[in-house]
């Protein structure tokens, strides 16, 4: 009985580790990898361009759990700090990542725009777009 | 003038009538965001903000002190356009206590002013709707590693500064470091972007201006010649900038150069930011009239939505042997995040004036 306990809780914390979070491109990017500070730039609206293609990041809603999680990790901050963030660039006339409603639109998204860049989880990817990075994240 | 404020009379009925005669999937608004009409490039947006300060001499002043208008878009994949029109201190009801001797400073010298001295109530009214162009220019994306920018935009330089509307900033009242040393607005020509090295961490600005400002009422100095720049490296939470400038002050006719040093920490609930700044007039008879200014603040997530702001500041003006040193305590409440609500109390000691001086600020902005 401890023995079966003691294994069910190692399933529930191996399963709680090792998500992954994937960067896809629009095929036609020229590049095959990002860092995790250039994903950064583009998603903060600092960095347009890879070799003259205009980036065209998407974001999926601020209570989508998986925005969380990639806020945390790639953009290290909150909705709050976010917010503020956007607010600055708002008094220069530059507007947040388009927002889309599921990560299935997201794929869509990305694979017919020319610079689209998105976030998923691996089980909605497909052969329309490129992965250019893969995050290790916590599950929950 | 007239044209103007009926120019923005005109813009603002025509945002409402729009915002009302079109069906939901024409029009894209959201709260601080501004609204954007399908298939037009712009999108139209602004800023609102009302102030009430008190002194300890009994002094106040409400004022309802920026009126703002916002339009921006990408006009192509390279090129931006951006206009912000706008009019300060639409109405100012204020009660002043001034020194009779300040009109007559050219009396014998040697009298005892503190006998003589006495001191007059002026209380005023002013409405002021004029609009003026605050922000008019153009962007040329060339790549991430040159922007250009052409009209009239905001100095950038400092943290204080590229950020000094009421809806964003911190506290209500300025740090004299971010207000004494180089013009707020610039007109003329900016380079600006990433570097490509180091991971592109590093960010500059470069710009001249050889012209009068298109609109100079707002700007705090006035000038028709300046250069400056700033270059910055961004580590992971912490920021450290280095600006250099000069300029040619219209007012007071001198030629000053300015460095300044800026650092910036931030983490989920903390923010820490510094600034200093160090002026140098030249071409003067006085042997030295240097000024300098640092102030350090920190910035507290109390808990969501709820920030405590302390700051300590401090000047310094060599030739009148001027100190000021200021400390402030404040509470900044964000219910919705374009609205901030801000409570303040500075004290100041001035070794001119020899007297400590209390103020209380309390405001309210939106951005829209």
């Amino acid at each position: 009985m401890i023995k079966k306990l003691i294994i069910i809780i190692f399933l529930i914390c191996f399963e709680s580790f090792g998500e992954e979070i994937l960067i896809i491109g629009n095929k036609s990017l020229p590049v095959d990898h990002l860092s995790k500070h250039e994903v950064k730039l583009i998603y903060l609206k600092k960095k347009l361009f890879i070799k003259n293609i205009k980036l065209v990041p998407v974001n999926l809603s601020p209570f989508n759990p998986l925005r969380k999680k990639f806020n945390k990790y790639i953009l290290k901050m909150d909705n709050e700090q976010l917010n503020l963030y956007w607010n600055k660039m708002y008094f220069y006339g530059i507007d947040p990542p388009v927002v889309l409603s599921s990560q299935r639109s997201v794929v869509e998204f990305v694979s017919k725009i020319k610079g689209g860049i998105g976030y998923i989880t691996p089980k909605y990817l497909n052969k329309k777009v490129k992965v250019l990075l893969v995050i290790e994240v916590e599950k929950n | 003038m007239y044209g103007r404020k009926n120019f923005l009379i005109l813009l603002i009925s025509f945002l409402f009538l729009f915002s009302f005669s079109f069906s939901e999937d024409l029009i894209d608004y959201q709260f601080g965001r501004g609204i954007k009409f399908k298939n037009c490039p712009l999108r139209f947006g602004g800023y609102f903000a009302v102030k009430y300060e008190n002194t300890s001499q009994d002094e106040y002043e409400f004022n309802i002190e920026d009126a703002a208008l916002l339009i921006y878009g990408d006009l192509t994949q390279k090129t931006r356009f951006f206009l912000e029109i706008g009019a300060k201190e639409l109405y100012v009801k204020k009660k002043e206590i001034e020194d009779e001797e300040d009109e007559n400073e050219n009396e014998d010298e040697d009298e005892d002013k503190d006998e003589d001295k006495k001191t007059f109530i002026k209380e005023e009214k002013e409405l002021n709707i004029k609009p003026k162009i605050e922000r008019l220019y153009f962007d040329y994306l060339y790549s991430d590693y040159l922007k250009i920018r052409i009209g009239q935009f905001i100095t950038p330089i400092g943290l204080w500064n590229p950020v000094h509307i009421p809806p964003l900033k911190w506290t209500l009242i300025d740090p004299v470091t971010a207000t004494k040393f180089f013009p707020r607005l610039t007109t003329g020509i900016k380079f600006f972007g990433l570097l490509p090295f180091q991971n592109e961490t590093w960010e500059y600005s470069l710009f001249i201006q050889k012209t009068k400002n298109i609109n100079e009422t707002h700007n705090n100095l006035k000038t028709d010649d300046f250069i400056g720049g700033e270059i910055k490296k961004y580590f992971e939470s912490v920021s450290v900038g280095l600006a250099l400038g000069k300029f040619k002050d219209k007012q007071i006719k001198k030629d000053l150069n300015f460095v300044g040093l800026n650092f910036d920490f931030t983490c989920t609930r903390l923010e820490v930011m510094a600034e200093y700044m160090h002026g140098k007039e030249k071409d003067t008879n006085i042997d030295n009239n240097d000024r300098s200014s640092y102030y350090l603040q920190g910035v507290y997530r109390v808990f969501s939505k709820n920030y405590l702001i302390l700051r300590k500041e401090y000047f310094k003006e060599v030739y009148n042997k001027n100190k000021i040193n200021a400390y402030l305590i404040g509470w900044n409440y964000r219910p919705l995040y374009p609205i901030s609500l801000k409570l303040e109390l500075q004290w100041k000691k001035d070794s001119v004036k020899k007297e400590s001086e209390r103020e209380f600020a309390t405001s309210f902005s939106i951005l829209f």
